[in-house]
């Protein structure tokens, strides 16, 4: 695969995953379309504690105390994941303002967010597994631990998104 | 009587309101190129006829059919130039979180236990909760539970939350003395089934709190009493300090009997409760063979009561909860606290990997829940 066609797969996948792709380019746009990206990922973030509520709400009686601690575990975490992803507008205040940013940056940042957005799509994929588990009363521990490791990990990309944007930032292109 | 807007807005002073209808009472009449002004973590649905129509976000709007399209439906089309009426109400959706707000038993519930047949339960705790989806709300709450007040939303997810736990109580819980152990999971699967309801009226419960769950006076003294074992372990443990106790009281009884047999009474009395209390001893730490010693050295202050009790999540003499102890002085500790108000001892030593102190006691890092190895 060339060069030229890596980026055109890349490209294909920035613009499915990340609505407004292109919109970072405009400093009038840069806000709107952050917002929309990141409410597309706490939208789905949701969708996901809202079917961990389902599949504890699934168990009864003793199943349902033997995974309570788990499944609390589980969903704190992730309602404080998606506050992280919900309030990281805070942090981009100056990259807002900023009037033009560079193509390979631009690309590095998009780059970083299809990886936001393919995180969110394996913890959708994780409930799914883990919902089949509790169906089947089958034990769900690994699968609970399978999407706390998701969920720090993105934790951590989410930290270092605020930093990418602080680092384009500091080194403003010229006009 | 009808009422004609020219500027609808709302403010609301207390901060207390989840909902507010505009006007408050009968029917409004709105004009064609009137203002509508929603702020900042307010939403405006339009409603009649016990159907939401449609929202509007926060800004500065004219009612025009161009600008918001649904308004047709409520002018109709021959009516639709500058100052044409139309009847509607607008409810102001506060989309805030409004957090601490309380619940608690009216009625007292009724638990079926198993080994006391009939008990009923007093609970109370908070609750934080944050209107997701107006439109869902308002068609819900208002179009069909006909709550439009603050108090009257208020008193509904009220009842909500006591009926579900009614029901979880009654399938999870086969008997009021395991209530303390499984105390947390309650709470987890309340809130886990509490959501699913709320969600459904477009709300989200972002926070879902017990503070407590009490029996009858009565009751609580046997589940105290029983619990005073806790820290020992089982059924068994319970029968043989009940077995102990029978004796010695008997042992007490007779020494204080008088009469020909007291001489007899008191020895054989005392000598058979002293050997009772020894096979008890014995016993047990047979069960616990390192645990004895230490559980008996490590007794911790029960912030509550003042008592000297084992260190355990809840108190076996009072029944509160008891929170951390220091390690070193056995002083309650406050949740998080970085030193021990009595002695200075210094607490949480322990690091996550995440980078969090973890407070002493803790299972799990405050921070991001990983478990403490
Ligand atoms: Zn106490
Ligand atoms: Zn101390
Ligand atoms: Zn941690």
């Amino acid at each position: 695969m060339g060069d030229e066609e890596r980026k055109l797969g890349f490209l294909e996948k920035a613009i499915r995953l990340i609505p407004g792709y292109k919109g970072y380019k405009n400093k009038e746009e840069r806000r709107d379309n952050d917002q929309l990206f990141r409410g597309q990922l706490v939208q789905k973030l949701d969708a996901v504690r809202i079917g961990l509520n389902e599949v504890i709400n699934g168990l009864r009686g003793p199943a349902a105390l033997a995974a309570a601690g788990d499944m609390d575990r589980l969903v704190k975490r992730l309602e404080q994941v998606t506050d992280e992803v919900r309030f990281a507008e805070r942090g981009y205040r100056g990259w807002f303002d900023m009037h033009k940013v560079r193509e390979e940056e631009l690309d590095r940042l998009y780059e970083f967010d299809s990886g936001l957005a393919e995180d969110v799509a394996l913890l959708e994929t994780a409930l799914g597994s883990l919902g089949e588990a509790a169906r089947s009363g089958e034990p769900f521990t690994a699968h609970t631990g399978g999407m706390l490791d998701i969920l720090f990990k993105f934790s951590g990309k989410m930290a270092s998104r605020s930093n990418l944007l602080i680092d384009l930032e500091r080194n403003r292109p010229m006009d | 009587m009808v009422k004609k807007l020219e500027i609808i807005e709302w403010l609301d002073d207390t901060g207390k309101e989840i909902v507010h209808r505009e006007p408050q009472s009968g029917s409004g009449e709105f004009r064609i190129g009137s203002q509508l002004v929603v702020r900042e973590s307010q939403e405006a649905v339009f409603f009649r006829d016990g159907k939401a129509m449609g929202v509007l976000g926060p800004g500065r709007h004219t009612l025009t059919t161009q600008n918001i399209p649904f308004l047709t439906e409520l002018v109709g089309m021959a009516f639709e130039g500058e100052g044409s009426p139309f009847r509607a109400e607008v409810y102001y959706v506060s989309k805030k979180t409004f957090v601490d707000m309380k619940w608690g038993t009216k009625e007292p519930i009724i638990f079926r236990d198993k080994e006391l047949a009939m008990v009923r339960l007093r609970a109370f705790g908070q609750f934080s909760i944050k209107v997701n989806e107006s439109l869902l709300f308002v068609n819900k709450l208002v179009g069909t539970e006909g709550r439009y007040t603050a108090d009257a939303i208020e008193g509904f997810l009220k009842g909500v939350i006591i009926s579900r736990l009614a029901d979880l109580l009654g399938e999870t819980l086969e008997s009021i003395f395991d209530l303390a152990r499984v105390y947390d999971e309650i709470g987890t699967l309340g809130k886990a089934r509490l959501a699913d309801d709320f969600e459904k009226y477009g709300i989200q419960l972002v926070d879902f709190y017990i503070n407590a769950i009490t029996p009858p006076e009565e009751v609580q003294k046997r589940i105290d009493e029983r619990s005073s074992m806790g820290a020992l372990g089982d059924m068994n443990a319970y029968m043989r300090y009940k077995t102990a106790t029978a004796i010695s009281d008997a042992a007490q009884n007779e020494s204080g009997g008088g009469g020909a047999a007291t001489g007899v009474g008191l020895g054989a009395g005392v000598g058979m409760g002293a050997t009772m209390a020894q096979m008890m001893t014995q016993s047990l730490n047979q069960g616990q063979p390192q645990q004895g010693a230490a559980a008996a050295a490590a007794l911790v202050v029960c912030p509550s009561c003042r008592k000297q009790v084992p260190p355990a999540k809840f108190c076996p003499e009072c029944g509160k909860a008891m929170g951390a102890s220091c390690p070193k002085c056995g002083a309650a500790i406050a949740n998080g606290a970085k030193f021990c108000p009595e002695c200075g001892q210094k607490l949480g030593g322990q690091t996550c990997s995440c980078g969090a102190e973890i407070p002493s006691g803790s299972k799990f890092c405050p921070d991001c829940g990983k478990k403490v190895e």
